[in-house]
């Protein structure tokens, strides 16, 4: 079909240009030829506009021709597109499908995820404040302590404390009972009582105070013996009632000591007497001189002391 | 001591945990009046001074204690020591003090030293005992006569010796509770917290 339009194109081409062609030369006859031609030229004028014409819509029809069948193919094209995209896109949906479950099912488990995290947390810090609190797991652990602790100690003298008072209280409550019931007497007896009580104090005090003197006494007796002996160079022992011994610091021996005793009489109020010993017999001229002739017990115990003082100087 | 500078033995940080409880627990009971402060005297420790019972019947409860938990931490079935403060007017529970302490099991299988000098240990001792000593500020005083008592969390297989008996953990009905400084020895860790009965009158 395409090959007979192209030849009547062609032919109707051939025509036309042969048509074209021809009046170039009949111009100048026409003007010699005049009116008569003029009507001819006219008709062939018609008829090449009509050719023209028909070579113009026969074009037009083979364009249009040409585009429809290129229509055809891109449509024929686009159909098959379409049907491949169509059956890929079925495979695709369902993957698509599968997607979107496994991404709702991830989304779901980040969310428990979440939920579990924060309520681990949560019990984590309850357990870390069990555990602050002094909580603990009764399978894999066990709480001791000494049973003789200073609290049950301090529980049970409480306790003690406790009876004690009731025990007071109940003591009292007969005591008042029977002082309304007997008057007099009940009173006169609590008046002993706490009389009693106050004797018992005082003693007690007193007590203490002799026992305190006592201590000072003894101190100081032994600081007045120990000056005296220092100073004199006698150490003062009371032997029996009346009767002192003494020692010089500068003796030979341990017993060489010098006995006095205290006569009591008319004319002799509270005078001395030495009294023979071992040591005392050694010292003859000493008695004679101070003693019987002086009358001077502290010249003759000096004399005694520069004597021992002496001798122990002599080498 | 055992603990030299050349590391720490389990024995020698068994030493200085029981040491640091014997200090620590002197310390508590001065500074929360349990005992009449003249009943106590200075001792130079740790580089500070601290205050130790004179009194005998408490000093003999201590050691007797102490050389108990030693004992226990050496063996490792020590989990917390607690000191726990009770009224005695309301039996009610005032105040605990409790010692949570890990120890490294695995010390008992090899005897090979830990590499901590003893002057590092010793330095977060102090820190611990300052920080007891500090806690009187924020504490509710002690009105009431109050006596102590320790308890120990053991392991569960543990026997109880003879003089020990099983005890309830004396927990505080509501109680805040503060955490305080830890120590390690790198064999025994020890922490330390306080919880006390929450006043209504804030």
């Amino acid at each position: 079909m395409d090959l007979e339009d192209d030849t009547t194109i062609f032919k109707t081409l051939k025509s036309l240009n042969t048509f074209i062609s021809r009046p170039e030369h009949p111009q100048r006859p026409s003007e010699q030829l005049g009116i008569g031609n003029l009507q001819s030229h006219y008709k062939r004028s018609f008829e090449i506009l009509e050719a023209t014409e028909r070579v113009h819509s026969q074009h037009r029809y083979l364009q249009l021709d040409q585009e429809k069948q290129q229509m055809e193919l891109s449509h024929k094209r686009a159909r098959f597109e379409l049907e491949k995209a169509a059956s890929d896109s079925a495979r695709d949906l369902e993957v698509q499908k599968n997607f979107s479950v496994y991404m709702q099912k991830i989304e779901d488990l980040e969310k428990e995820r979440q939920r579990l995290e924060e309520q681990n947390n949560i019990l984590e810090m309850r357990l870390e404040r069990h555990n602050l609190q002094g909580d603990y797991d009764p399978v894999k652990t066990q709480v001791v302590h000494l049973k003789l602790n200073p609290t049950t100690e301090a529980k049970q003298q409480r306790q003690k404390e406790v009876e004690d008072v009731r025990e007071e209280l109940n003591r009292l409550r007969e005591l008042v009972r029977s002082f309304q019931e007997g008057g007099m007497v009940a009173q006169d007896d609590s008046r002993i009582h706490t009389s009693g009580l106050n004797l018992r104090k005082q003693m007690e005090s007193s007590e203490l105070r002799n026992q305190r003197l006592k201590e000072v006494f003894q101190k100081k007796i032994q600081e007045f013996r120990t000056v005296c002996y220092v100073l004199t160079g006698y150490q003062i022992d009371i032997t029996t009632e009346n009767q002192y011994r003494l020692t010089s610091a500068y003796a030979e021996h341990m017993q060489d000591s010098l006995l006095f005793k205290k006569i009591y009489g008319p004319g002799s109020n509270g005078s001395m007497q030495l009294m023979e010993t071992e040591f005392s017999k050694t010292l003859g001229e000493m008695v004679n001189l101070h003693l019987h002739h002086q009358k001077s017990i502290p010249a003759f115990l000096s004399a005694v002391t520069l004597d021992l003082f002496s001798r122990q100087t002599v080498f | 001591m055992t603990s030299t500078l050349k590391g720490v033995t389990l024995k020698g940080s068994a030493e200085l945990v029981a040491d640091f409880f014997s200090f620590g627990i002197n310390s508590i009971l001065y500074q929360r009046g349990i005992y009449p402060p003249e009943t106590f005297t200075k001792a130079s420790h740790y580089d500070m001074s601290l205050h130790i019972t004179t009194d005998a019947k408490l000093k003999n409860y201590l050691t007797n204690v102490v050389s108990q938990l030693k004992e226990w931490l050496f063996e490792c079935t020590v989990q917390k020591l607690v000191l726990v403060i009770t009224c005695l007017e309301t039996n009610e529970v005032l105040e605990r003090w409790q010692f949570d302490i890990e120890c490294d099991k695995s010390a008992k299988e090899s005897s090979a030293p830990r590499e901590k000098s003893l002057k590092t240990i010793q330095d977060e001792i102090r820190s611990v005992i300052r920080q007891i000593t500090a806690t009187v500020t924020f504490l509710p005083l002690l009105e009431t006569p109050c006596a102590f008592d320790l308890l120990v969390y053991t392991d569960k297989d543990l026997v109880v010796p003879e003089k020990w008996e099983e005890s309830g953990p004396q927990i505080i009905d509501q109680s805040e509770e503060v955490r305080l400084r830890s120590f390690t020895t790198s064999i025994h860790k020890v922490d330390s917290m306080v919880a006390y009965k929450r006043t209504n009158s804030v």
